[in-house]
This record gives C-alpha cells, sequence and structure tokens, in this order.
C-alpha cells in the first residue's frame, strides 16, 4: 500500500481522485493548495503525488518545478492532472518533469493503470 | 452497472484521521476543564487521544457512538462521573456519530460518482468505436470488450446473424469457449418474444437484449453477472443494443454501398473494354460512304456492329443484337463478335450467309445452354461495286431507301442466331447506286418511348431516313439519334440503340432491285 498525496482545490476532484485511489488499496492524504502539497511532501513519506495544475496561489508546475529542484524530493513520482483543453500545458508539464498527464476526468482503469504503472 | 452492494464505504479510521482538527479542538475543550484524558475508541482500538501517548484512563466515562454494524466505538474522557459531563460526551458522541455517517454518505455518493464517470468515459469510448469502425466483426470485439467495462458485467457477449448472408458472428468477453447450441436456443427465445430474456444458471443471471436491425431481430446482446439485473442495468443494456443495431445498420449500408461501387467500377471497366470491342473509325472503302454508332442502356449491352476490312475479302460489315441487356448480354456480345471475325478469315467463308451459317452451328449449343439468341445482318461490299450482299438472322430494323426515294423496310428472312440448329441462312444483294442508303438499326432506336409511352416506331424511322438521305452517312446517323433523343424527352434509355449507315456515293449503272440468290 502506497501513501498517495492529492492535490486539488476543488473539492470534488480530491473526494472523486481518493475513491479510486483507496478502491486501488492505497492510502490517501489531502492537500488544497500548492503550499499545503510542499508542507507535506517535506514531511516525507509520500510515495505519489496526483497533482492538479491549476490552483491558486502555487499552482501545480510551480510546486513541480520546486520538487524537482529538491534533491530529496527530486525522483517523487508526480502525476499532473488538469481540466484544461490546452495541449501546451502537457508539454509544459512534462519539460518541468512530470512522470505521467492525466485530463479530467480520468477514468478509475486510467487513474490505477498510471499508478501502478509509477509504483511499481 | 451500479449497485448500492457493490460501495465501498470509508473506513472509519480514514474519517478519524480526516478530521484530527476537529477532534483536537474537542479533546482540548475537554482538558481546559478538569478533564485528565479524552480519547476515540474504534473496534477495540483507540484511534485518537489527547494527551497523545497518554495510556488509558483507569476509570473513564463512556459514550457510545452510534456506528454500523459490524463497527462499534465510544468516546471516553478522564472527568469525574457526574450526569453534566456524561451528558456533555454523550452530545459530542452523538454529533461524531452523524459526522461519521454523513461522510459515509458521501463517500457513497463519491463511490457512484466515480462509477457514473467511468460509465461516461466507457460511453465516449464505445462511441468512438461505433463512429469509427465500419466493419461487422472489427466493432462487435471492441463492443463486448467495452460494454463489459461499461457495465462491470462478469461476461458480455454479441451474437449477430448478417442479415445479407446469414453469416453469424459471436463474440465474448473475457474470451472463453463458445456454446453454440446454448446461443442458438436463447436466440430462439429473443427473436420470438422480440424483447429481452433472463435466464438464470447457478449463482449468474444471464440478461439477453434483442439487437434489432432493419427491423429485424438479428442478434442479441448477452449480459452476465452474479445476482440480479435491475432495471437501471436492464435500461442500459437495452439502450445499448439499440445503439449496436443502428451501428450495424450503418456498417452494412456502407458495405453495400461499397460493392455497388465496386460493381460501378467494374461495369465502367467493362463499358471501356466493350467500347473498344466497336470500330474506333469507319473504314474507307471506294464507292461508299459508312459510318456506326452505338448507345448502350446500360454501362454495357449486347449491340454491336463491326467492319472487318482486309485485303483478302471486300468489306465484311455486321450489326447484330443479343437478347438481353447489361453484363450477360455484353459477355454474349464479345464472344459473337470475336467469332464472327475469326470466321471472317477463313478461307471457306466467303459470303455474309457462310458467316451466320458457321456460327449458328458453332454457337448453338452455348446460346441454348444460355438461353440467349442474337439477331445479326451481315454485309458484303466489294469496293467500287453497285451492289451489296447480305444475310439477315432475324434483325430488324434494316431501310433501304433507292436513290429517289421513298425509303422501306427490308424485312429479315430467317430465324436469330441460336434458334435452330440448321444450316438455313441464305444471301441475297441489293442493289446500290449512287445516292441509295442502307440503314442497319437495332430495335433500341424503334423501341424508344417518350413520356405518353409512344413508341418512336418504324414508320418515324422510314420517314427520317426519307428526311435525311441527301446527308453524309455520319450525318445522318447523328441525326437519326438526335431525333430519336428529342422523341423520348429526356427519358432514360431503356435499350441499347445501334445503328449502321451506308451510303453509296460514286457512279453506278445498276437498278434499284434486291435480288435472292439462295
Amino acid at each position: 500500500m502506497a501513501q498517495i498525496l492529492v492535490v486539488d482545490d476543488y473539492v470534488v476532484s480530491q473526494r472523486v481522485f481518493s475513491t479510486i485511489i483507496r478502491k486501488a488499496g492505497h492510502d490517501v492524504l489531502l492537500a488544497g493548495d500548492g503550499r499545503e502539497a510542499l508542507d507535506i511532501i517535506a514531511q516525507g513519506g509520500v510515495d505519489l503525488v496526483l497533482l492538479d495544475i491549476a490552483m491558486p496561489d502555487i499552482d501545480g508546475i510551480t510546486v513541480l518545478r520546486r520538487v524537482r529542484a529538491n534533491p530529496s524530493t527530486r525522483g517523487l513520482p508526480i502525476v499532473m492532472i488538469t481540466a484544461s483543453g490546452d495541449d501546451q500545458l502537457q508539454a509544459e508539464a512534462r519539460e518541468a518533469g512530470a512522470n505521467a498527464f492525466l485530463t479530467k476526468p480520468a477514468s478509475s482503469a486510467q487513474l490505477t493503470d498510471v499508478l501502478e504503472s509509477l509504483l511499481t | 452497472m451500479n449497485s448500492v452492494a457493490a460501495r465501498s464505504l470509508t473506513p472509519i479510521a480514514v474519517i478519524i484521521r480526516q478530521h484530527r482538527q476537529e477532534l483536537q479542538a474537542l479533546a482540548e475543550s475537554w482538558l481546559a476543564g478538569s478533564a485528565q484524558a479524552f480519547g476515540v475508541v474504534i473496534n477495540g482500538q483507540t484511534l485518537y487521544t489527547l494527551p497523545e501517548g497518554a495510556p488509558p484512563p483507569a476509570d473513564p466515562i463512556i459514550a457510545p457512538l452510534e456506528l454500523p454494524e459490524p463497527d462499534a466505538g465510544h468516546l471516553f474522557a478522564a472527568v469525574p462521573h457526574t450526569d453534566a459531563y456524561l451528558r456533555r460526551l454523550k452530545t459530542n458522541a452523538m454529533l461524531l456519530s452523524r459526522l461519521i455517517d454523513l461522510e459515509q454518505q458521501l463517500e457513497s455518493v463519491t463511490s457512484e460518482l466515480v462509477t457514473s464517470q467511468d460509465q461516461l468515459l466507457a460511453l465516449y469510448e464505445l462511441n468512438h468505436i461505433l463512429r469509427t469502425s465500419i466493419d461487422a466483426p472489427g466493432s462487435i470485439g471492441a463492443l463486448v470488450r467495452e460494454i463489459r467495462r461499461l457495465t462491470g458485467v462478469s461476461a458480455t457477449r454479441i451474437l449477430f446473424v448478417d442479415p445479407t448472408d446469414q453469416y453469424r458472428y459471436v463474440d465474448v468477453d473475457p474470451p472463453q469457449p463458445i456454446d453454440h447450441a446454448a446461443i442458438d436456443a436463447d436466440f430462439a427465445q429473443v427473436a420470438e418474444r422480440r424483447q429481452r430474456v433472463l435466464t438464470a444458471a447457478g449463482e449468474t443471471v444471464a440478461l439477453s437484449v434483442p439487437l434489432e436491425v432493419r427491423e429485424s431481430i438479428t442478434g442479441m446482446l448477452t449480459l452476465t453477472k452474479a445476482g440480479e439485473f435491475g432495471s437501471p442495468d436492464i435500461k442500459l443494456a437495452e439502450s445499448l443494443a439499440a445503439r449496436i443495431g443502428a451501428h450495424l445498420e450503418s456498417v452494412l449500408l456502407y458495405q453495400e454501398t461499397l460493392a455497388q461501387a465496386r460493381i460501378k467500377l467494374e461495369l465502367e471497366l467493362a463499358r471501356q473494354v466493350q467500347s473498344q470491342l466497336l470500330p474506333h473509325s469507319p473504314p474507307c472503302i471506294d464507292g461508299i460512304d459508312i459510318h456506326g454508332l452505338s448507345s448502350p442502356a446500360l454501362q454495357v449491352g449486347g449491340d454491336f456492329y463491326d467492319f472487318i476490312d482486309s485485303a483478302e475479302h471486300p468489306l465484311l460489315f455486321a450489326v447484330g443484337d443479343v437478347a438481353g441487356k447489361g453484363m450477360s448480354a455484353a459477355l454474349v456480345m464479345a464472344m459473337i463478335r470475336t467469332a464472327i471475325r475469326s470466321m471472317a478469315n477463313l478461307p471457306a467463308i466467303e459470303s455474309p450467309a457462310d458467316v451466320l451459317n458457321r456460327l449458328n452451328s458453332e454457337l448453338i449449343a452455348d446460346l441454348v445452354n444460355l438461353s440467349v439468341f442474337v439477331t445479326a445482318f451481315v454485309g458484303q461490299y466489294r469496293a467500287g461495286s453497285d451492289q451489296l450482299t447480305f444475310a439477315n438472322a432475324g434483325h430488324a430494323p434494316v431501310i433501304y431507301r433507292p436513290p429517289g426515294g421513298p425509303a422501306h423496310v427490308l424485312e429479315a428472312d430467317h430465324t436469330a442466331i441460336g434458334i435452330l440448329d440448321l444450316p438455313n441462312f441464305t444471301n441475297r444483294s441489293i442493289d446500290l447506286p449512287p445516292g441509295a442508303v442502307l440503314i442497319v438499326a437495332t430495335d433500341g432506336l424503334t423501341e424508344a418511348e417518350n413520356p405518353h409511352g409512344e413508341l418512336f416506331g418504324i414508320k418515324r424511322l422510314v420517314a427520317s431516313v426519307d428526311a435525311l438521305a441527301h446527308l453524309p452517312a455520319a450525318e445522318i446517323a447523328a441525326a437519326l439519334y438526335q431525333l430519336v433523343d428529342s422523341f423520348t424527352a429526356g427519358l432514360r434509355q431503356s435499350d441499347d440503340q445501334t445503328a449502321v449507315v451506308i451510303k453509296r456515293t460514286s457512279a453506278s449503272t445498276e437498278s434499284d432491285t434486291v435480288t435472292n440468290q439462295g
């Protein structure tokens, strides 16, 4: 069982992702914004981050860049998620070091497949 | 498929963890008073306590939580046993129980939302398959997989019997041996009732819904799972079956359109081949001006004409009409045309009657087998001559016009090729003085019909020849076609139309007579 941090300012998305992840047998931590996400990651124990891009204050791409810039968290698997139809965002996220990219809504199978591929 | 029984409730431990801050505020309020400790115990395990890590108090007051079975738990507070503390703790326990209940309900709703979202995404995928797949086997294979994903059942199966060729397509997901006899038995029921059929086998239930294509039951969608199918499941299955039916109908239509396009292409190629079989230009023969035209009713037809001009023989020309239209007539036409060409070069063949007798004796067996006959007119003209020799195997119309007119019909005096196995064709001769015109046409011209149902007819044709006789052969042929075309006023041509026009051009002293030569 892995510890997965779900970072999303939209509570419905938090709930949906948490449900899918728990059904897949993993534990969930929740963060409602980028700053809270960075705090939780800094405490350690997170195995994978599901990170929404569009968030107030510190957005997902910024969080991603900071995690990658920190030697202790550089290798943390991060899956970026977005509800945007902008293909440029995916390129930007990949460039910043995202391991995978999902668009909302993501099916249980899509999310589970991505998690399993990154956690094994 | 959605099922309340299948939902996963959030473990209470997770809910307690999620609301740690609220519990801390509650615990601090107890400890701010006279409480030594406050905590939550679920299923015998202390999930939260303040002070953190404190050992269980010796004699706390306890208020049970109202939790769904089999879970059990309580709040405790290490305070003096007073009614006021107990009431306060019970109130806290009631609120926490309510919070846990709401969280579980919310989780249940979220779980259903996830299921709906998964179904929606599977529907997108299903639509993609239905939109992009254009062959029945390919789409059925993909559909059973996606429908199983969409519905969450243990197995999906589609049976489709192609109404055009009765070919059976059966696909199952997950792959497993197919019991065709059992499928046939289920399908017989579905087809007879024209509605869903539920069959139980042990713990599993199979729901079969009909696939309707072109208003006939041509297959069924079968979903299998343990337990019952509720009305939402049945509605979804029926909706999917309707969509699959519409898709299969589109696939059939596409395949038919494709087949028609192929046939059209083949017919066009056949038309090009057949047009190559007709003379590209009339021969230049001293003494006559000769021209031929042919227009098939379909892309290809059974009419033909040919000019066989060689140094060894006088000009031989032929006009024929194979009974029937279309591809079969065109194939026979090609056979006849080739046979006439071959015979024309045989040393033993010296006259039109020789050609027809040989043609009839060699092809009658084939033509009888095909139930086809061919009318044919074969003419022979020696350059500069004032006579033309011909033999007529049941061919009409043939119009002859002497130089001063009037034009009249030369009736056929023998049966068509392929009727009698007798060498009874004879030659006839016609005088061909300058200005004389001979027109050998096919009945597609005389039987051309106008919007009132009237035929162009032999009288109009004869009168037209009189009116056009002063023109060169090519112009006579073109004008005849023009007259027939104007007569039909744009109605679709119903039969092949062919005409060969021969006009005598140089001086001659022969008279205008027709002579039988036996």
